[in-house]
């Protein structure tokens, strides 16, 4: 192998490899942000990465997440488009909470606190303290408070103010 | 609020919120093989696994095009959110605060 092309190479693989450990290791505040923060995201302190989460491959610089937030097993970021990788990136704000099985695209930013429902693809802009589900993911609450880990599930649904699709219900029924 | 038929509850008073939860409820609950009428006062709508967040959406949002009201649920203790009987007393009881004369949102 040239040394051009293994210059090039090594740093893909490396960072491939250090993404496939953190698929299945244990340590979701510990081993896996660690791994991810090898690899050139950026992350907070006392924050969980789920397993089985796939945060972009290619340009994993891209990804920014902050502190005490909370991903989900399964869920995937993408933060590149093709030909457009100066340009793109997310965005996860302190204390958001990205449900499992969810999916992030690019050129997406997570407000801090806001809340991505389980299996949600996020396409746009997620404002801080705001629930959003559902493909493309779209606002159904706005959260007095952040759902983190020492939040209780019903204390967080206690502040839930459900956001009305043209004034009417929130959900499918409404439309 | 117009005056309610001898048959049908007083709005807003809990047993009408409780119709309107378990009408709102209806598909979930049959799902379960429950008829309204068998759905105890403790029953927690939560972890039967009838609502999830959503389902608490939808009903907040019934009740309140219903009540003409803005619930705020800050008051009631987090384990009673998804219990029947307290979730519908606690509306009841934002019902009569919000009717009191001097109210803000009456």
């Amino acid at each position: 192998m040239s040394a051009p092309l293994r210059d090039r190479m090594l740093p893909g693989v490396r960072n491939r490899a250090l993404q496939l450990i953190a698929l299945i290791s244990p340590g979701a505040e510990s081993v896996r942000p660690l791994l991810h923060r090898l690899r050139g995201v950026e992350i907070g302190e006392d924050t969980f990465i789920g397993m089985s989460t796939i945060i972009e491959t290619s340009y994993p610089q891209l990804v920014s997440i902050g502190k005490r937030v909370d991903v989900g097993m399964r869920v995937t970021i993408i933060a590149h488009q093709l030909g457009e990788a100066d340009r793109n990136g997310v965005r996860i704000e302190d204390e958001a909470f990205i449900g499992p099985g969810s999916l992030i695209l690019p050129n997406v930013t997570v407000g801090a606190g806001a809340v991505v429902n389980a299996g949600s693809v996020v396409t746009r802009s997620v404002p801080p303290l705001t629930m959003v589900q559902g493909n493309p993911a779209k606002p159904v609450a706005r959260c007095a408070r952040p759902l983190t880990r020492d939040t209780p599930l019903r204390e967080f649904y206690k502040g839930l103010r459900p956001v009305r699709k043209n004034g009417g219900r929130p959900l499918a029924k409404a439309s | 609020m117009s005056p309610a038929s001898p048959d049908q509850p007083q709005p807003g008073s809990a047993a009408a919120v409780r119709a309107l939860v378990l009408d709102e409820l209806a598909e979930p609950l049959a799902a379960l093989g429950l008829e309204p009428d068998q759905v105890a006062d403790d029953f927690d709508l939560l972890h039967e696994g009838v609502i999830d967040s959503l389902g608490l959406l939808e009903i907040i949002a019934a009740v309140e095009d219903a009540l003409g009201l803005e619930l705020d649920f800050e008051r009631l203790g987090a384990d009673e959110l998804t219990v029947l009987g307290p979730f519908c007393r606690y509306v009841e009881m934002l019902a009569r605060q919000s009717a009191a004369p001097g109210s803000r949102a009456a």
